[in-house]
C-alpha cells in the first residue's frame, strides 16, 4: 500500500501559500511529517484527509484518486485533527459507539466490543459514562485517539496527536500506535521531534509549504554524522558567530547560551564535536528556510 | 482612585470598540425610528405620535426588553476576566478590590445607560423624518420638547436599567457561570410576563403597582383613562405609587449592588476550582472479549442506518439542551394556563371544551414554540461546526444528503413532541376541571393536521436560511429577520395577501356546533402550498451545505454551482412546480371566485364610492311596506336562493323614476318587475385590481340604477321582486365567511338596500385626508331634523313592515326566521317551514338553520296571556339552559308589568357558531353566539350571571328597539341600547342582589373610561350617544344613578309613559334620545334636575375621596364616625380637557359598611350601617356620624360607585376605630 503525493499546491484566499509544489510518498507503516507551526502540516493533513481541496497536483492511495473520490477514502480513514471538539452533553460510551457506526460497523454487539476496547486501550474505560463536557483536555485527546482507529482504518493520520498529554499518557500513546496493524499508513504529523524519532521508519521535514528531505531517520542522521559542533558562548557574542559560523541551533543550557553549528570541517574557536540527533537534523534543514535563532 | 478611572475608561473604550455596543444602539434607534416616523403608534387619531403619554409608554416597554440587554452588558466584564483567564493576573496587581469592582460595574453601566438612549434619538428623529418626508401626516405630530424624552427615561428606564443592571452584575459574581446569565435574563424576561399576566386578575392594584419592578403596570394604571388631550399633555409625575416603586426597587438594588461588593474578591472570583473527586464506585473491570475484529460494512444498509443513527443523535443534543429544556418548560406553563382560565367573559370562564381549548395553545404557546424553532434549527445545522466537531465528522464516510436530512429529521422529531404536548396537558385540564368529553380527534386533527405541518414549515424557512448563512450568529439574524418581515413588516405595510406571507394560511376555528365545517379546505390548499415551497427551499438549497474546512463564501460558491445538476436539485424543482400549481389554485379561489382587495384598493374603493354617488344620497326613493320571502338554504354547498317578493310605496313628496338597490353581501341580485327583469345602470368605474393578472376579473354590479318603466307618484305602490342568491366558491384570503356553514348558518345579508349608503364611506379622517376627502361628521341628523323624525335607525327603507316566510333547508335542520310556524313539511329531500308574523315589525331579519335540539317552556305575562318560549341549541350545549329560561321567564313577567305588555306569543333564542361572539334581537328571536354563555361555566356563586344578564339585555330589546323603534337622530340609538342594558341590570340585580352588580358596574365604568381615552373623533355627551362605550356603558351608568336618585317607581312610570306614547308607532315622528330625556325630567323632581343636565347634556366626572375615616365608641354597639371627604365635579370638552365646575353641591351617596360576610347562597354580601344621600359642596368636608348595630370597618363617599369618577378605589377607605 502506497500513499503517492505529486505536486500538490494550495494557496489560501488570502494569499498564503501553505502547500508549495509537495510531493511525497508514503509507504506501510509509520510515517513522520515534521515540521515548525504554519509549515503547512495542517493543510496537508487536512486536504488528505477529504476536508479541504487542493489547486493543483495529486493524492493517490493505490489507485484510489483520493482528491476526486472522497467518499471511498473516507471508508478507510482514520482521523486525529489538532482541533477538535466534541458534543458536551452526549457520554464518551454512546459517543464512540455513534462514531463506530459512522465507520462502518453495523453489527451491534461487534460495536460495543469495539468501543469497551478501544476505550480500555486509552485508559478511559472508567469514566466512559461521563458526558464529554466533563473530560478534561488530556482526556478529551484519548477519546479522540480513541475514535480515530475505530473501525479498522488503513490510512490513519495524527496531527499533533500528544500535545495535551503528560509523560506517561505519551509513552501509552507510543505503544498504542506502535501496535498497529501491518497493512496501515500511519502519518503522524508534529513539531516534536522526539514523536518521530521514537516511532517513525520514515520522515519528511516541512517548512514554508516546501518539502525540505524525505528519508529515513537514520538516513538523515548519518548524513550529517560528524559535522555538528557545539560550544557554550556569551549572548552577546553570538552575531559574531551567526556571520562566521553556520549555526543551527541555540539553546539555554545551565544559564549559558549553547551553540550548535553545521561545519563540514573543524571549525575550531572552541567548537567540540557532539552526536548528531535527529534535532540537528531538522534544524539544519530547517535554518536555510527560518531564522533559528530563539533570542 | 486612579486605579478606578483606569479601569472605568478601559471598559468603556472596550465596549465601544465591539460591535455589539453599537448594534444593540442600533437596533433600539432603529424600532424606535421606524414606529415613530411610520406612524405605527398605538396613538388615536386625536393623539400626537410624539405625545408625551406615547413617549413614555414606548420607553416603558423598551426597558423591559432592556432587561435582556442588561443581561448581556452587565454580566459579562467580570466574566470575562474569568473565561479568558486575565482575571489570574489581578492577583499579582497592585489593584484594590474596590478600584476594579468599581471601574467594571460603573463602565459598563454608563454604556447600558447610553444604549438606551437609542430609543429617544430614534423617536426623535422618526418623527422629525417622518413629518418631513410625508411618510406620516405632518399633522399627526406635535410639538418637540425635549422633558418629554428626557422625564421618562429619567423615571423609568435608568433605574429600571440599575435594578436589572444590578442584578445580573450580582448574579454573575454569586454563580461564576455565565450560563446564570443567559438563561437569567430569559428566566426573568419570562417570569415578568407570566406575573404580569396573574396581576390582572389582583384587586389589590396598590399591590401591583408597588411590586412590578419594572414599572410597566404601575405607568400603564396611572395612564389607562388618559383622555386624548391628556395623552398630548400629560407626563406622568414622579409621586404617588410611581415614586413608592422607585424607591422600594432602586433600594433593591442597591441591596444586590452591595451583596455583590461584599462578596467578590480577587481569590474568591478568580481562584482556579478544584474539582472534588467523587469516590468511584466499586469499578466494572474491564472484561477483554475473545477477539475484536472488525469488518466495516459500507453496503447498502449503511447509508441508512447511519441517517438513524445521525438523527437519534441530534434528536438527543436538542433534548438535553438546558435552553431547549427551560424554554419548553415555560411554554408548558403558560400552556397550562392558558388551558385552565382560557376566555374569560365578564371574570367568567367557560367548560374546558375540546373546541374551545384549541384556540388557546395559539396564545403564547405557539410563541414558545416558535423561539424553540428558530433558535435550535439553527444551532443543530451549525452543531457540528460550533462544537469543534465537525473535523471529525466530516470524514465519515456518509453522503452529504444524508448528513443534511438527519437534521432535518431530527427537528421534524422534535416539533412532532412540540405538537403532541398540548394534548396531554389539554386532557389533564380537562379530568382535572371534571369534564370528561374529550373528544380526542380533535386533538388530533388540529395537532398533526393542522399544527404540525404548521410547526414543519417554520423548520424548512429557518432550516433553508442557515445553509446560506455559515455564521451562526449571522443566520440567527437573517432567520429573525425574515420572520420580523412576514410577521411585523407586512402587516405595517398593510400587505395581507395570506400568500405573501410564509406558513400563513387564512384563521380558522373549531366550533362544538360546526366542527372545522369549510375552514378544512383553505387549510388542506395552503398546507399543500407552503409544504412543497418549503421542501423546495430545504432541497434547492441544501447546495450550499458546507463540508469540510473550507467556509469561505468563494469556495461554497463553487461548490454549489457543482452542485446545482445533482438530483436533489431537480427533486426541489417537483416541489417548486407542486407549490405553483397550488398556488395556482389558491390564487384563482382567493382572487378571482372571492374578490381580493388590498387594504389600500379597499380603501380607495369607499373612497371612489363616496365620490362618485354621494349625491345620490338624499334622492327620493320608496320604502317597504310588506315582505314576503322565499329561501332554499343548502348548508352543505353553503349555497342559498332567495325571493322576495316586496309591496313598495312612495312615501315621499317627490316622484321616483328610477330604483338604486345595493347589497354588497349578496353574490348576485336582480330585480324583476311584472315577471321580467328590470334593466340596470352600474354606475360605479373603479381602478383595475392590482392583483387581477390574468385581467379576467368581473366586478360583482352590487349597486345597481333601475329605471322603472312607470314613475312613481307620490302615495304609488309597486310590486317588485327580488331574485338573490348568496353563492360560496373556493375560499377567500381571510374571514370565516360564517353566514352560511354545514350547521349553524345565521345570515341578513339576503335585504338588498335602497339609496345611498352612509355607513359604507370611509371612517378614519386620517385615511379620508389621503384620498382628498374631508373629515367625516360621524354625527346622526339633530333631533329636530324632519329626514330623521320620519325615518327609523335600524333601517331608512322601510318603516314597518308586514312578513311572511316560507325557508326550506335540509332534512335533518331547523330554519327559522321572526313569525309564527304556520306549517311544517318534507317534500323531495327537503324540509319546508312556513311562518307568518301577524303584526308589523321592522325590515329587518335573519335566516337561521341548523341541527337543533329544542328546549320548549311557557311563561304567563300578568294579564293571563301564555307565551311559549322555544331554547334552539347545540345538543351538548346543555349547561346553562336554566339560565336562558330564567331571564326569559323573569323578565317577560316584569317588563310586561312595568312597562308594556310583551307583544308576541313566543319568545326564542336560536344558538349559532361561535365564529361571531354577539347576541342579537329580532322579533321574538334572538340568535345567541355559542361562545357567549353556552359552555360557560358558573359553579362559582360570585361570578357574575352573564347569561342572565345577556338573555334579559335582549329580551328588554323587544320593547327597547322593536316596541320603540328609534329614529334617525344623533343619540336616538340610546333608546334602545341605553335602556336594554339599564332594564337587564335591574332583572339581574332582582334575581342576584345589590353586591353581585358591583363588579359589573365597575367595569362598566372601566370601559367607558377606556373608551374615552381611545376616542379618534370627539366624545360626545350622552344625548347625542354615537359611540358604544356611551350607549352601552355611560347608558348603564346614568340611569342606574338616577333610578338611584329618584327610585323604581319614579323611573318605571316614566318609561311606562314612554313606550305608552311611543310604542308600536308605526308612522312618523319616530322617537330619539330628547323624547327619552322628557319623559325622565317629568318624572324627576326639580332639586335633581341638575343631574339630568349634567348627565344627558354635559361630559360630567367627579373627583371624589375619603380624606380620612376615624371612629369612636360611644356605647354598646354604638360608634361616632368622624369622616372627611373631598369632592369636586368637572365638566370634560369633547377631546377631554377638563375644567372645574362651579356649583354649589350634589347630592352624593355616604356610606358606612359592617364586615362583609357571606348570604345563604355563598355569595359576598356587604352590610351597610348607614348609607343616606348628603349634599355635598366642592372641596373637603367633615361629616359626623352615628352608627349602631356592628364595628364600622369601611366607610365612604359614593361607595357604589354609581358617579364617574376616574379613580373609583379611593371613594372608600378602611375605618380606623379608637
Amino acid at each position: 500500500m502506497e500513499l503517492i503525493i505529486q505536486n500538490l499546491s494550495k494557496t489560501y484566499p488570502n494569499g498564503v501559500k501553505a502547500l508549495n509544489d509537495i510531493s511525497l510518498t508514503i509507504q506501510q507503516g509509520m510515517f513522520g511529517l515534521l515540521g515548525p507551526n504554519g509549515a503547512g502540516k495542517s493543510t496537508l493533513m487536512r486536504t488528505i484527509a477529504t476536508l479541504q481541496d487542493a489547486d493543483s497536483g495529486s493524492v493517490f492511495l493505490d489507485d484510489l484518486d483520493v482528491l476526486h473520490d472522497k467518499q471511498k477514502l473516507r471508508e478507510k480513514l482514520g482521523y486525529l485533527p489538532q482541533d477538535f471538539g466534541l458534543y458536551p452533553r452526549i457520554t464518551a460510551e454512546v459517543m464512540l459507539d455513534h462514531i463506530a457506526q459512522m465507520k462502518g460497523v453495523i453489527n451491534k454487539s461487534e460495536r460495543k466490543d469495539l468501543v469497551n476496547s478501544l476505550l480500555n486501550k486509552v485508559n478511559l474505560f472508567k469514566d466512559r459514562k461521563k458526558a464529554l463536557g466533563t473530560f478534561s483536555g488530556g482526556m478529551r485527546q484519548r477519546f479522540g485517539i480513541a475514535q480515530a482507529l475505530a473501525g479498522n482504518p488503513s490510512l490513519i493520520i495524527v496531527d499533533e496527536p500528544t500535545a495535551g498529554l503528560d509523560p506517561s499518557e505519551r509513552n501509552r500513546f507510543y505503544n498504542l500506535l506502535s501496535e498497529l496493524g501491518e497493512n496501515t499508513i500511519v502519518i503522524l504529523s508534529t513539531h516534536i521531534v522526539e514523536d518521530v524519532s521514537t516511532l517513525c521508519s520514515q520522515m519528511a521535514i516541512i517548512c514554508l509549504g516546501e518539502v525540505l528531505m524525505q528519508g529515513k531517520p537514520s538516513d538523515g542522521i548519518k548524513e550529517l554524522e560528524g559535522q555538528i559542533y557545539q560550544k557554550s558562548i556569551a549572548k552577546e557574542d553570538l552575531s559574531q558567530y551567526k556571520g562566521q559560523f553556520d549555526v543551527i541551533s541555540t539553546q539555554l543550557k545551565e544559564g549559558k547560551l549553547s551553540l550548535r553549528i553545521k561545519s563540514e570541517t573543524e571549525p575550531g574557536s572552541g567548537f567540540v564535536p557532539t552526536v548528531t540527533n535527529l534535532e540537528d537534523v531538522y534544524f539544519s534543514y530547517i535554518s536555510q528556510k527560518v531564522d533559528p535563532i530563539t533570542l | 482612585m486612579q486605579d478606578f478611572w483606569n479601569i472605568f475608561k478601559f471598559e468603556i473604550r472596550y465596549r465601544f470598540s465591539r460591535p455589539a455596543t453599537y448594534a444593540y444602539f442600533g437596533m433600539l434607534f432603529a424600532i424606535a425610528f421606524l414606529l415613530f416616523g411610520g406612524g405605527f403608534t398605538p396613538a388615536s387619531e386625536k393623539v400626537y405620535h410624539n405625545s408625551p403619554y406615547v413617549i413614555a409608554s414606548l420607553q416603558s416597554i423598551i426597558s423591559i426588553f432592556g432587561v435582556l440587554l442588561a443581561s448581556a452588558i452587565m454580566g459579562v466584564p467580570i466574566y470575562r476576566d474569568l473565561e479568558h483567564k486575565t482575571g489570574t493576573f489581578m492577583f499579582s496587581y497592585p489593584l484594590t478590590k474596590t478600584a476594579y469592582f468599581m471601574g467594571r460595574f460603573w463602565g459598563s453601566f454608563v454604556v447600558l445607560l447610553f444604549i438606551t438612549t437609542g430609543v429617544m434619538f430614534g423617536m426623535y428623529f422618526g418623527s422629525l423624518i417622518g413629518a418631513a418626508t410625508g411618510w406620516t401626516e405632518a399633522e399627526r405630530y406635535g410639538p418637540h420638547v425635549l422633558v418629554n424624552y428626557i422625564q421618562p427615561w429619567l423615571t423609568l428606564v435608568l433605574p429600571n436599567m440599575w435594578i436589572a443592571g444590578t442584578l445580573f452584575f450580582a448574579l454573575i459574581i454569586f454563580t461564576r457561570n455565565i450560563k446564570s446569565i443567559y438563561s437569567g435574563g430569559i428566566v426573568l424576561f419570562i417570569a415578568y410576563l407570566f406575573s404580569s399576566f396573574l396581576a390582572q386578575d389582583i384587586e389589590n392594584k396598590d399591590l401591583v403597582q408597588l411590586l412590578d419592578p419594572f414599572a410597566l403596570n404601575t405607568f400603564n394604571y396611572e395612564t389607562r383613562y388618559l383622555t386624548p388631550f391628556e395623552q398630548n399633555t400629560f407626563v406622568l409625575p414622579l409621586q404617588g405609587n410611581l415614586l413608592l416603586n422607585r424607591v422600594i426597587w432602586s433600594l433593591a438594588g442597591l441591596l444586590f449592588f452591595v451583596a455583590a461588593y461584599w462578596k467578590f474578591s480577587f481569590t474568591y472570583f478568580f481562584q482556579e476550582r478544584i474539582k472534588g473527586t467523587k469516590k468511584s464506585e466499586k469499578e466494572e473491570a474491564y472484561q477483554a472479549p475473545s477477539q475484536v475484529k472488525v469488518f466495516p460494512d459500507f453496503s447498502g444498509k449503511y447509508q441508512w442506518l447511519s441517517l438513524v443513527a445521525l438523527s437519534k443523535i441530534e434528536v438527543s443534543n436538542i433534548l438535553k439542551d438546558i435552553y431547549f429544556r427551560s424554554i419548553l418548560l415555560g411554554g408548558a406553563i403558560f400552556l397550562a394556563l392558558d388551558f385552565w382560565i382560557g376566555n374569560t367573559l365578564y371574570s367568567v370562564s367557560n367548560f374546558p371544551v375540546t373546541s374551545f381549548l384549541m384556540e388557546f395553545k395559539g396564545f403564547d404557546y405557539s410563541l414558545f414554540v416558535f423561539i424553540i424553532i428558530v433558535f435550535f434549527t439553527g444551532e443543530s445545522i451549525h452543531r457540528s461546526q460550533s462544537s469543534g466537531y465537525s473535523v471529525i465528522s466530516d470524514t465519515f464516510p456518509v453522503k452529504d444528503s444524508v448528513l443534511l436530512t438527519s437534521k432535518f429529521l431530527a427537528l421534524a422529531g422534535v416539533t412532532l413532541i412540540l405538537a403532541l404536548i398540548p394534548i396531554p396537558i389539554g386532557l389533564i385540564v380537562q379530568t382535572i376541571k371534571g369534564y370528561f368529553t374529550y373528544e380526542l380527534q380533535i386533538y388530533l386533527i388540529d395537532s398533526l393536521l393542522i399544527t404540525y405541518p404548521d410547526y414543519l414549515q417554520m423548520v424548512m424557512l429557518v432550516f433553508a436560511v442557515h445553509l446560506i448563512f455559515n455564521n451562526k450568529f449571522a443566520g440567527h439574524a437573517a432567520s429573525i429577520g425574515v420572520w420580523v418581515v412576514i410577521g411585523l413588516v407586512l402587516d405595517l405595510a398593510k400587505v395581507n395577501f395570506t400568500m405573501f406571507k410564509f406558513s400563513y394560511k387564512p384563521s380558522y376555528i373549531w366550533s362544538d356546533m360546526n366542527g372545522l365545517g369549510h375552514l378544512g379546505k383553505s387549510l388542506f390548499w395552503f398546507n399543500l402550498y407552503w409544504t412543497a415551497f418549503g421542501l423546495f427551499l430545504v432541497l434547492f438549497f441544501s447546495i450550499f451545505f458546507t463540508r469540510g474546512s473550507e467556509t469561505n463564501f468563494a469556495s461554497r460558491w463553487k461548490v454549489a454551482k457543482q452542485r446545482l445538476g445533482s438530483p436533489i436539485v431537480k427533486l426541489s424543482l417537483v416541489f417548486l412546480f407542486i407549490a405553483l400549481g397550488s398556488g395556482a389554485f389558491i390564487y384563482q379561489s382567493v382572487v378571482y371566485d372571492n374578490g381580493y382587495l388590498t387594504i389600500r384598493e379597499g380603501e380607495k374603493r369607499s373612497a371612489d364610492y363616496e365620490k362618485q354617488l354621494k349625491h345620490y344620497q338624499f334622492i327620493p326613493q320608496p320604502k317597504v311596506v310588506s315582505v314576503f320571502l322565499s329561501a332554499d338554504i343548502y348548508p352543505e354547498e353553503r349555497k342559498a336562493d332567495f325571493k322576495l317578493d316586496l309591496t313598495i310605496v312612495n312615501k315621499t313628496d317627490s316622484p321616483i323614476d328610477s330604483l338604486h338597490m345595493h347589497s354588497n353581501s349578496l353574490s348576485n341580485f336582480d330585480i324583476l318587475y311584472d315577471g321580467k327583469a328590470l334593466d340596470y345602470r352600474f354606475p360605479l368605474s373603479y381602478d383595475k385590481r392590482k392583483f387581477d393578472i390574468l385581467n379576467k376579473y368581473e366586478q360583482k354590479h352590487w349597486y345597481k340604477i333601475l329605471p322603472l318603466p312607470q314613475t312613481m307618484q307620490p302615495g304609488d305602490t309597486l310590486q317588485i321582486q327580488v331574485l338573490a342568491n348568496l353563492v360560496n366558491k373556493g375560499f377567500p384570503n381571510s374571514g370565516y365567511g360564517r353566514d352560511l356553514v354545514h350547521n349553524g348558518t345565521f345570515t341578513s345579508a339576503f335585504l338588498p338596500s335602497f339609496g345611498y349608503n352612509e355607513s359604507l364611506e370611509l371612517s378614519s379622517d386620517e385615511t379620508r385626508r389621503k384620498y382628498d376627502l374631508g373629515p367625516k361628521d360621524t354625527d346622526l341628523p339633530k333631533h329636530d331634523d324632519p329626514f330623521g323624525l320620519r325615518n327609523l335607525l335600524f333601517s331608512q327603507d322601510a318603516d314597518f313592515v308586514s312578513f311572511e316566510a316560507i325557508v326550506s333547508t335540509s332534512p335533518n335542520q331547523i330554519a327559522v326566521v321572526p313569525g309564527y310556524l304556520q306549517k311544517e313539511w318534507t317534500e323531495n329531500g327537503r324540509r319546508y317551514f312556513h311562518y307568518i308574523q301577524d303584526t308589523p315589525i321592522q325590515y329587518f331579519f335573519s335566516v337561521v338553520s341548523a341541527d337543533y335540539e329544542v328546549l320548549l317552556e311557557e311563561a304567563t305575562l300578568p294579564d293571563g296571556q301564555k307565551v311559549a318560549i322555544e331554547i334552539y341549541h347545540h345538543q351538548r350545549h346543555t349547561f346553562n339552559l336554566d339560565r336562558f329560561l330564567a331571564a326569559y321567564k323573569d323578565g317577560l313577567v316584569y317588563f310586561s308589568e312595568k312597562y308594556s305588555p310583551f307583544q308576541f306569543r313566543q319568545m326564542r333564542i336560536l344558538e349559532f357558531p361561535r365564529y361571531a361572539g354577539f347576541a342579537q334581537s329580532f322579533p321574538n328571536t334572538v340568535p345567541f353566539s355559542e361562545s357567549f354563555g353556552w359552555v360557560a361555566d358558573f359553579s362559582d356563586p360570585n361570578s357574575f350571571d352573564y347569561v342572565y344578564f345577556v338573555t334579559a339585555h335582549e329580551l328588554a330589546h323587544q320593547w327597547w328597539g322593536h316596541q320603540i323603534a328609534p329614529n334617525y337622530t344623533r343619540g336616538s340609538n340610546l333608546i334602545s341600547e341605553a335602556l336594554a342594558e339599564y332594564s337587564a341590570l335591574i332583572l339581574t340585580e332582582r334575581a342576584y342582589g345589590k353586591d353581585n352588580m358591583k363588579r359589573f358596574l365597575k367595569d362598566e365604568l372601566d370601559r367607558y373610561l377606556r373608551g374615552r381615552s381611545n376616542e379618534s373623533k370627539k366624545e360626545n355627551a350622552f344625548i347625542n350617544a354615537d359611540r358604544g362605550y356611551i350607549w352601552y356603558q355611560k347608558g348603564a351608568l346614568v340611569l342606574y344613578a338616577l333610578r338611584d336618585y329618584i327610585g323604581d317607581e319614579a323611573i318605571d312610570s316614566a318609561l311606562k309613559g314612554f313606550v305608552g306614547e311611543f310604542g308600536l308607532k308605526e308612522h312618523p315622528p319616530f322617537p330619539g334620545s330628547s323624547d327619552l330625556l322628557r319623559y325622565l325630567t317629568m318624572h324627576t323632581p326639580d332639586s335633581m334636575h341638575y343631574f339630568l343636565e349634567d348627565t344627558w347634556q354635559k361630559i360630567t366626572l367627579y373627583e371624589n375621596k375619603v380624606v380620612d375615616a376615624a371612629a369612636e365608641k360611644t356605647g354598646d354597639e354604638e360608634y361616632l364616625v368622624t369622616l372627611t371627604v373631598s369632592s369636586q365635579k368637572l365638566y370634560a370638552d369633547s377631546l377631554g380637557r377638563e375644567t372645574p365646575a362651579i356649583y354649589e353641591g350634589d347630592y352624593l351617596d355616604i356610606g358606612i359598611f359592617a364586615k362583609e360576610d357571606k348570604d345563604e347562597n355563598g355569595r359576598n354580601r356587604t352590610n351597610p350601617l348607614y348609607i343616606q344621600k348628603h349634599k355635598i359642596s366642592p372641596g373637603e368636608t367633615k361629616l359626623q356620624i352615628k352608627v349602631k348595630g356592628a364595628v364600622p370597618v369601611k366607610a365612604g363617599i359614593d361607595p357604589y360607585n354609581k358617579l364617574i369618577d376616574r379613580i373609583p378605589d379611593d371613594n372608600v377607605v378602611n375605618v380606623t376605630v379608637n
